[in-house]
């Protein structure tokens, strides 16, 4: 239910919405309870509406870890 | 660098962390997201004897009592009932969503209750079924705000939003008793940080974390470093996404519209101030939901008992035997984040 997934920035428009990209997927969002949005930035979504930015530095770090625990359990 | 282990060296690490304390533990997560990552990655096999994990009432379809499923099957014969699909199985006590829509009830699943009202007429007669915790409600307070720009007369929202820290302090004062607590990553992404403080009066070791493997594994090592320590200040794992204060403008959202009100969780009972409703200055938005949610309806359903780790899925006397993800028999199985339901599709117990 809390479900949310991480989508890059392609377009902004008006009245709070952005085009957004996630596995190769492109999907309109709102984007009303973000404050500076910019295309390229990635995003946490939530039942159609970003819930936070995502932190670039950080995410970049531990994603190269997240493949290792999918290996290991193949 | 903060991510510097490997992943077989991160699960060393926890062992033998654990190790050092000499006794296995008991941890508890709560939320859905997290126990289907627990069960799908294998964690409680690959830490069997080191921890026990325990799926605690994070997910608000498994929570919800089934006088408000009743409710909705009642209003959707005069109203379009739009809901998440995570609801549409959970039982009532003479039917659920989807058995009513079988039989002529008017339900819809939307995905986002917001682009839900972009596209709904002015004489449309729609009910919102609201459920969900603090990650959730934004939306439906973005989507109220909507209905009432758009000047929709006929739409109405029939409240049942949860929130964390009430249940949460119920669990921890009256129920179990846990070594360690993951904490919902994007309930926390909501509210924040600090809205777990309360946690730390506990004596438990506690941390916000992620979703996939490796942050779980991250938050695993936090909470055996933290137990070895004696420090039970809440920390962050997931702090790519969630920040101290959380996200000022959703909670801003939230505080507009809906105010704490006295909320049912099966396994807790009535929680006061565990539930969002509509404020008064919008109540004409709100429909009546009472139920009498001291009623249950007889079963040898165990879900409030799994709920609270009092006993595990496999001890259910329905589990596998009638109640399986396809034809579930209580909420727990229903949801695809219920423990029951993961505890099916990637669990290890007796006789399988």
């Amino acid at each position: 239910m809390c479900l949310g997934y991480p989508a890059k920035v392609i377009e902004i428009f008006e009245d709070k919405k952005a085009l957004v990209e996630y596995l190769g997927v492109k999907k309109m969002v709102n984007i009303a309870l973000l404050k500076n949005v910019s295309i390229g930035d990635y995003i946490l979504i939530h039942s159609g509406i970003a819930i936070e930015k995502i932190d670039q530095k950080e995410a970049e770090e531990i994603e190269k870890l997240f493949g290792e625990v999918q290996d290991a359990n193949s | 660098m903060r991510y510097k282990m490997q992943t077989a060296e991160l699960i060393w690490e926890i062992k033998n962390n654990i190790e050092k304390i000499g006794r296995s533990l008991k941890v508890i997560e709560v939320c859905g997201t997290h126990t289907v990552s627990i069960y799908k990655n294998g964690f409680h096999t690959l830490f069997e004897g080191y921890i026990d994990f325990i799926s605690g009432p994070g997910c608000p379809v498994c929570v919800t009592h089934e006088g408000y499923i009743d409710r909705l099957v009642e209003l959707s014969s005069e109203w379009t009932i739009y809901t998440f699909g995570d609801l549409l199985k959970v039982p009532g006590s003479s039917k659920s969503l989807s058995q009513a829509r079988a039989n002529g009830g008017k339900i819809k699943v939307m995905y986002s209750p917001v682009d839900a009202v972009e596209h709904l007429e002015n004489n449309e007669k729609v009910i919102f079924a609201a459920v969900g915790f603090e990650t959730t409600a934004p939306a439906f307070a973005l989507s109220l705000e909507k209905v009432i720009e758009k000047g929709l007369k006929n739409v109405k929202f029939a409240c049942e939003l949860k929130t964390i820290d009430e249940p949460l302090k119920s669990l921890l004062q009256n129920h179990i008793r846990v070594d360690g607590i993951i904490l919902p990553g994007h309930v926390a992404t909501v509210i924040g940080v600090d809205s777990f403080k309360f946690v730390e009066g506990f004596k438990v070791a506690s941390v916000i974390s992620g979703f996939e493997g490796y942050d779980i594994l991250l938050s695993l090592l936090s909470i055996t470093q933290d137990i070895l320590n004696e420090d039970f200040t809440v920390k962050n794992e997931y702090k790519r996404v969630v920040k101290k204060e959380g996200n000022v403008i959703a909670k801003g959202y939230i505080e507009k519209y809906f105010e704490r009100t006295s909320a049912f969780f099966r396994g807790l009972g009535l929680i006061p101030g565990g539930g969002l409703k509509i404020k008064d200055e919008f109540r004409e938005y709100s429909i009546d939901m009472s139920y009498d949610n001291t009623k249950q309806k007889d079963s040898l359903c165990r879900c409030a008992d799994v709920l609270t780790g009092k006993i595990k899925p496999f001890e259910c006397p329905l589990f596998e035997k009638v109640c399986t993800p396809i034809s579930p028999k209580g909420a727990c199985m229903v949801s695809q984040e219920g423990s029951c339901n993961a505890y099916f599709r990637y669990g290890k117990w007796k006789g399988r």
